[in-house]
């Protein structure tokens, strides 16, 4: 559906005043606005980045960690081992950053969370519609042509295994006829959709706290743009849908003095890399996103390519310092693939006197053991497809060229020698009716705080083991249209 | 306004000469760069990661600030000059010895600024821009 570009208001000259005010305009944000401003709310959605148009910064570079990421992309989950993570912070949030790989919340998942936390009304069948729903919106679709060659190696050393590998779809609008194609976000479709509807996008605005008074919430606001020169200004709304992510959520609810289980149940997805080296040339400048993922032991344990430029190569050879130098000529033959697992557990907390959320996060011996499986099975997938070295993120880990080298993999990764990312992060104010588990009701609503509701992937009640957005989009439509319903 | 680097700099004076010249030497070691260091680019990506760095959680910028400057007294006490001083070889000594220490945060903190200066250099090396 096309859509025009959103204005956005920069330090309003006075105080606001609205229906519902929306914090956050990543996929449950700009999903629930667009719900809202829809069906005729008066909306306003307040967002601490800037809006930048998706073709702003080229795609996974270092402008564009600059740009939209938070804290420039220096974020890290501490803990023994750390797990580097990423945030969007931009009008459109992790939608504006990410490859765009689209899952639906696997139904085995659903269950689980149904029958640990209570929660309603999600069961495969009833979260159908909302899938298709957003599917549609975003153009959920697969490659009208062949995968990069990093990809279709992954898929070929599965296949030679006998285990299940799938192309993900993504959300990219293709021309008739094929073509590139151009990659979906919430800037391309929700949040033009909501200002079009009259939704009022509030940009570069910080939500310093929220406060109940007089039956209506305030939001204390201050323009985070660099310079800034104007002082505080506060959004009044009747409804406040928080969705500023799965770090940012609770840090506002903690410092809003809502604290029951808020932080308490991070899940991330931590995830290892590999630099593998084929003799074949399986890497060229604007290669594309790789596609395919292994999901033979899901949901457990995925494997996928990344994001292979010469840039990301280097980065991911630094746990094995003395081969940075050979990425400057062998880079068409090398790519970085990972092994994500679902283990661990972490917190966000509040430090007084700090603007930052403090996040950590705890991978105990059953998780680092479950994650070198992944690694080991990782590395045995690539040699089937040909790999002639394999460079885990393991510090001194010697390079692994042949399946006898699968021995010398630790059994368990060394917490002081691992380098650990994730760029997915939920559960931090899980849904659900079990009030011991949970921060809000199966619909989002917080527990106790009249009009005040939770739309983002914070609700996930732990990870589902898949590229998360699918699933918040999904929820924050299932929750916006019950928010309807009820009122 | 001063720029967050620029504060710290007033504050730890030898945070700023020490990024700078650990990102040198880290082109220089791991990047195989055979051009002068009077190459802009080197200038480049130590401003990167300096703006990086004062980018970071605000409870993370400080000690890590904080680090480097001891990071640089490690010189002065191996060497008796202080680290961005030093030619090439023997910051590169000094970093080894940092390396080798049984302290975890010593190695995060190398790791830290190898990864930011080959991220940097590779972006530019490949046409990308830092800023």
């Amino acid at each position: 559906m096309a859509a025009s570009w959103p204005d956005a208001i920069v330090e309003p000259p006075g105080d606001v005043r609205c229906d519902v005010a929306v914090i956050g305009s990543g996929p449950g944000g700009a999903v629930t606005a667009c719900t809202l401003a829809e069906a005729g709310r008066d909306v306003v959605l307040v967002e601490e980045g800037p809006l930048l148009a998706l073709e702003a910064t080229p795609a996974f570079s270092a402008l564009e960690m600059r740009a939209k990421y938070r804290n420039g992309g220096i974020t890290v989950a501490l803990g023994s081992p750390g797990v580097n993570y990423a945030e969007g912070r931009c009008v459109g949030g992790g939608s504006e950053v990410n490859s765009g790989l689209y899952h639906r919340t696997p139904p085995e998942v659903l269950e689980r969370w149904r029958r640990e936390f209570a929660l309603e009304r999600s069961g495969a069948d009833e979260m159908a519609p909302h899938f298709a729903a957003c599917e549609q919106d975003v153009s959920v679709s697969s490659l009208p042509g062949p995968a990069p060659a990093a990809s279709l190696k992954l898929h070929e050393g599965a296949g030679r295994l006998g285990w299940r590998s799938v192309e993900v779809p993504r959300w990219y609008r293709y021309a008739p006829g094929g073509g590139e194609g151009v990659k979906q976000s919430m800037t391309k479709t929700y949040v033009p959709r909501a200002t079009g509807a009259g939704c009022r996008l509030l940009a570069d605005t910080r939500v310093a706290r929220l406060v109940r008074e007089d039956g209506r919430w305030t939001l204390h606001c201050t323009p985070s743009r660099p310079g800034a020169r104007g002082g505080g200004f506060t959004v009044r709304a009747r409804t406040v849908f928080v969705a500023a992510g799965a770090v940012q959520t609770p840090a506002l609810l903690l410092r809003s003095g809502i604290k029951h289980n808020v932080g308490r149940s991070l899940h991330l997805h931590p995830t290892v890399k590999v630099v593998a080296r084929f003799d074949d040339v399986v890497n060229a400048a604007g290669m594309g996103v790789p596609v395919h993922q292994v999901k033979e032991f899901a949901p457990h344990l995925s494997f996928g390519c990344s994001i292979s430029a010469p840039s990301h190569l280097a980065l991911a050879m630094t746990d094995h310092p003395e081969r940075i130098a050979q990425v400057g000529e062998q880079w068409p033959h090398l790519a970085v693939y990972y092994a994500m697992s679902d283990g661990g557990v972490g917190r966000v907390r509040r430090v007084p006197g700090f603007d930052d959320a403090l996040v950590s996060f705890a991978l105990d011996d059953a998780g680092l053991t479950l994650l070198a499986d992944g690694l080991a099975k990782l590395c045995r997938c690539l040699l089937a497809a040909g790999a002639t070295e394999l460079y885990p993120s393991v510090r001194g880990c010697p390079p692994i060229r042949s399946e006898a080298d699968l021995a010398r993999l630790p059994a368990l990764l060394p917490r002081d020698r691992t380098s650990l990312m994730t760029i997915h992060a939920f559960s931090t104010c899980p849904m659900g009716q079990d009030r011991g588990r949970t921060v809000a009701d199966s619909l989002g609503r917080v527990h106790e705080a009249i009009g005040l509701h939770i739309a983002d992937a914070s609700l996930l009640c732990g990870p589902p083991g898949v590229n998360p957005q699918g699933s918040i989009m999904a929820f924050a439509r299932r929750n916006a249209l019950a928010f309807l319903d009820l009122a | 306004m001063p720029s967050r680097s620029a504060t710290f700099g007033a504050v730890l004076p030898t945070f700023t000469p020490t990024v700078s010249a650990l990102a040198y030497s880290i082109i220089r070691a791991r990047c195989a760069d055979p051009s002068p260091l009077a190459d802009d680019r080197y200038n480049r990506v130590a401003r990167y990661v300096l703006a990086q760095h004062a980018g970071m959680p605000d409870y993370l910028r400080l000690p890590f600030a904080a680090l480097t400057v001891v990071f640089g007294l490690t010189a002065v006490a191996l060497t008796g000059r202080t680290f961005h001083a030093l030619p090439h070889d023997r910051r590169w000594r000094v970093v080894e010895a940092w390396r080798r220490l049984p302290i975890s945060f010593a190695r995060d903190l190398l790791r830290f600024y190898e990864g930011l200066v080959v991220f940097a250099w590779f972006t530019l090396e490949h046409g990308g821009e830092l800023a």
